[in-house]
């Protein structure tokens, strides 16, 4: 029975091939550069309209920038009361329309306080907001249409407020507080959004003296949304291909297929629905449930890739139980971990993003038992990821500790048996190097890009965006290490001769030793274990 | 349509105009003709305000024209750097009031024709004033002017201000931060006037660099995490015009350390270059901070506020500088900074006079619009300079 082309490759295509990925893996950082930032935001500032007929309960009265009676500042409103006054935003800004490559529109408002002498101040603010969106749409002359009602509802929020800023300071300072999440579009299908606030009185009393109010809006930029999506656009027909073709190579031979081999064909597959570029379908429909899609896609990936991790480490064990086939009921222990945390976050996901598809301005974080939900899904997620890489450590090491017993074993074996054993080792290992790579340069580029994010770059003139250009290496490396190991795991079919004719050199390392075929098992490193624990 | 394009020439040849006339490299009668056709050609509709400022120099005016709704929030922005001052001020002998001049251009004040540590701090206040004022009306959307840059705006000359946004741009990588227009606009409005080559000049364009500064280096920075689940696998940053309180009080701090520069220097081109008089507070800074890149980057000016000007006392009442004098000021007697008797009143002693006044206390305001207070009977003893 052939091994896998990992075992058989020689030295110099071995090489090769991974010259060609690191080709692409170079590729997709370049394509980063080009990238502009992933997202980018815009601050709207609020015009403050005044609403002289506030019962009138039709919903489809707007309130636009050039309403017809408009307060300069909140100081001076005698005579109003707070259902008089509606903050209006329109976005975006400057003349603009939105583009549906821009993706999502996640709004934030800032509500402006000033401190007056003598008032008492509490560090969290209860809001009640009364929340309106609208749209509207270029038509082709390029005016709009009319606004038409998108979404509306009575939200509480609360804002934390800093008061030890203001604890030395007078009168008229402002004080710090924490913006408050509004609402939450999983796509942006039309050109202008309309939002209108008002905080009816009666459950605003904490709300100190407002003297300005912002929206700050972050949408996804067009640019990096079109690299993304031609990267994936690239990616999806290679993986596609890459998979067909594994699974050709195992579907023509006479033994059903191992663990592993679904484990890699069922990744490789995730790998393929990750890469689909369904945001093309978003340009031409509304689909505001891109945003749960696309999470749970991703969540999908992560989940396989990891169960296919503790399967690696799994058949390499060097421990066979009396020849019986492997099958994932044996891994249910550690599977269970990542069913578990990724059920949770599915949950949890279901909940705020599931609601927001009918209500934009829901949050599950603001009622007390919605943060305790959701803080529970969150922890019971995160307890399991523990457990997972609690169980996947102890299982590398196993790995590498029965690797090193077998090693002190080696030199005792016959020349070709030796050499033999030691490539498989050295690949395995190599490949171990790889994975271990990967996750560091996935977790060493997160941390960089959340630096690069929060320090301030206001005067810096950097020609690309490292955040950008971090996601597209990132996001390229997973795929070529997938499609690498869809091709280094597939198995060979190469016809080897049946006695060991060469004694030296590679062409000994790299053929198989004829007398230990074990039809069940895929990899000679696997065989070989057997074997040593027979002995 | 013709019109349209007109008007979009038109625009683009008085940019060219404009900082050809900030070059100073024009005719007088090419200048009057080019003002005049903004009159009339003017895309927008009011520019009555422009002719009702007083003490605006050529380029302000061509300037106005060219875009009055930017600098009617440049003249808000003014305001409120003088309302600033005054706060920052209340309590020192001289108190900002000298600003508040019957025009709305407080360049036109005495205080500002000056070369002292108050002008210094003056001149930076108000060109942070506008910069905030003209960033926060292109945030609120009533600009037609502000507009949507993306970065490549920096690779274009800065007469390009009133360029249309460009579509690609936007859908590409978003617009620029409006505080970036604000700080432009300052620039181009409030350093057009300092065209000489003396000294005056030079220190309040610098003045004005670190006023606009100040600005800039203070954004407050407040991120969000929006990937996969709400996660910080995505996180934008974002960062908001700080608060004009706060940006009074940094310049109030650079104020207290304000460097005095030697008025011999007039030849020298860098203004980093200047002899710095007031060393004792250098050194004594220096001492203070023993980081190894102060030392390193000692003469490096840019975030000092310079003057080169003694200040007067500001004690007595003095016409030529329209500063009122410290007398019939209320003092506190036991403080000992600049708002103690002592100091306020210059030696020359205080009244005590004991008076007696209802007033509104225990305020407590309500969302949105009441204030609710309790009056009380007030009866204190003040002191008041002589």
């Amino acid at each position: 029975m052939p091994g896998t082309i990992l075992e058989n490759l020689s030295g110099k295509k071995l090489s090769v091939l991974v010259g060609i990925l690191l080709t692409f893996q170079l590729a997709c950082f370049l394509v980063g550069l080009i990238a502009p930032s992933p997202a980018n935001f815009q601050n709207v500032g609020a015009t403050f309209c005044v609403d002289r007929n506030p019962d009138n309960k039709d919903e489809n009265r707007w309130f636009t920038r050039q309403c017809k009676e408009s307060l300069h500042d909140l100081g001076n409103t005698t005579g109003l009361s707070a259902k008089n006054i509606v903050f209006v935003f329109e976005m975006p800004l400057f003349r603009v329309d939105f583009s549906r490559w821009q993706q999502k529109l996640v709004g934030m408002v800032h509500f402006e306080q000033i401190y007056q002498e003598g008032r008492k101040l509490t560090p969290t603010v209860q809001l009640s907001i009364d929340a309106r969106l609208a749209y509207a749409d270029k038509t082709l002359d390029g005016a709009r249409t009319p606004w038409t009602r998108y979404a509306h509802a009575q939200e509480n929020r609360h804002m934390d407020c800093d008061l030890d800023a203001i604890r030395d300071h007078k009168d008229g300072y402002p004080y710090d507080c924490s913006m408050v999440p509004l609402f939450e579009l999983g796509n942006l299908y039309h050109d202008y959004y309309l939002l209108n606030v008002r905080l009816p009185q009666s459950q605003n009393s904490e709300l100190g003296r407002v003297h300005d109010v912002q929206l700050n809006v972050i949408f996804m930029n067009g640019g990096f949304t079109k690299v993304c999506v031609s990267m994936k656009t690239v990616f999806f027909p290679l993986v596609l291909g890459v998979l067909l073709w594994f699974w050709r190579r195992v579907f023509i031979l006479s033994r059903t297929p191992a663990l592993l081999e679904y484990m890699l064909l069922s990744l490789g597959v995730t790998l393929a629905v990750l890469n689909f570029p369904l945001e093309y379908f978003s340009l031409y429909f509304d689909m505001p449930y891109m945003l749960i899609l696309s999470d749970v896609r991703q969540g999908v990936f992560y989940a396989m890739l990891l169960s296919f991790w503790l399967v690696f480490a799994g058949e390499h064990m060097l421990i066979q139980d009396n020849g019986e086939k492997n099958c994932l009921k044996m891994y249910w222990k550690h599977l269970s971990t990542i069913a578990v945390g990724c059920m949770s976050l599915l949950i949890f996901d279901l909940c705020e993003r599931g609601v927001q598809l009918v209500n934009p301005f829901y949050s599950i974080w603001v009622t007390p038992t919605g943060t305790h939900l959701a803080l529970s899904f969150v922890i019971l997620a995160g307890l399991s990821a523990c457990m997972y890489f609690l169980f996947l450590c102890y299982m590398v090491w196993c790995v590498f500790k029965n690797i090193s017993i077998k090693r002190s074993v080696l030199p005792s074996m016959s020349q070709a048996r030796r050499l033999h054993y030691e490539g498989i080792i050295y690949r395995f290992n190599f490949l171990m190097a790889v994975t271990l790579i990967c996750a560091a340069v996935t977790v060493v580029s997160f941390i960089l890009s959340q630096v690069a994010e929060g320090q301030n770059k206001w005067d810096e003139e950097l020609d690309f965006e490292v955040s950008s250009v971090l996601y597209t290496g990132v996001y390229g490396m997973w795929n070529v290490y997938i499609c690498g190991m869809l091709m280094l795991y597939a198995p060979s079919h190469k016809q080897w001769p049946s006695d060991p004719t060469g004694q030296d050199g590679e062409e000994l390392e790299f053929s198989r030793l004829p007398t230990e075929s074990v039809p069940s098992e895929i990899s000679s490193l696997t065989s070989f274990a057997t074997k040593a624990s027979i002995e | 349509m013709v019109v349209l394009s007109l008007r979009r020439v038109l625009v683009v040849v008085l940019n060219l105009m404009g900082s050809c006339t900030i070059l100073g490299k024009i005719s007088p009668l090419t200048k009057q003709y080019a003002m005049q056709s903004t009159l009339y050609y003017s895309p927008y509709p009011d520019t009555k305000v422009c002719r009702t400022v007083p003490g605006l120099s050529k380029s302000q005016i061509e300037l106005c024209y060219q875009q009055p709704d930017t600098f009617v929030a440049a003249l808000e922005g003014l305001k409120e750097a003088v309302n600033e001052c005054q706060y920052q001020f209340q309590g020192h002998r001289w108190n900002c009031s000298s600003l508040a001049t019957k025009s709305k251009n407080p360049h036109n004040s005495a205080i500002f024709q000056k070369g002292y540590k108050e002008t210094a701090f003056a001149y930076a206040i108000a060109s942070a004033g506008v910069a905030i004022s003209v960033a926060r009306s292109c945030s609120a959307g009533t600009l037609m002017n502000c507009g949507c840059d993306s970065k490549a705006y920096k690779k274009r000359k800065p007469r390009d201000l009133t360029g249309k946004p460009s579509k690609s741009s936007w859908k590409w990588d978003g617009c620029s931060h409006n505080l970036k227009y604000g700080v432009r606009f300052s620039k181009m409005f409030l350093d057009s006037r300092e065209t000489a080559e003396d000294i005056h000049s030079r220190i309040n364009l610098h003045n004005n660099q670190v006023g606009r500064m100040a600005v800039s280096k203070n954004m407050q920075t407040k991120c969000k995490c929006h990937g996969m689940s709400g996660s910080c696998e995505l996180k934008t940053c974002w960062r908001a015009a700080p608060d004009f309180r706060f940006i009074g009080k940094t310049l109030k701090d650079r104020f207290r350390s304000a460097i005095l520069v030697d008025q011999t220097n007039l030849g020298n081109k860098s203004l980093r270059k200047l002899n710095v008089i007031n060393q004792r507070k250098r050194r004594k800074q220096k001492n203070k901070q023993q980081k190894p890149w102060r030392n390193k980057n000692k003469r490096d000016l840019s975030y000092d506020l310079l003057y080169y000007q003694k200040s007067p006392t500001f004690c007595d009442r003095d016409q030529s500088l329209d500063v009122p004098g410290t007398a019939g000021r209320s003092c506190n007697i036991t403080s000992t900074g600049p708002d103690g008797c002592s100091a306020l009143c210059c030696g020359r002693g205080y009244n005590l006079i004991k008076q007696r006044k209802v007033e509104m206390c225990n305020c407590k305001f309500h969302w949105c619009c009441q204030v609710k207070c309790d009056t009380c009977n007030v009866e204190k003893w003040i002191s008041v300079c002589k």
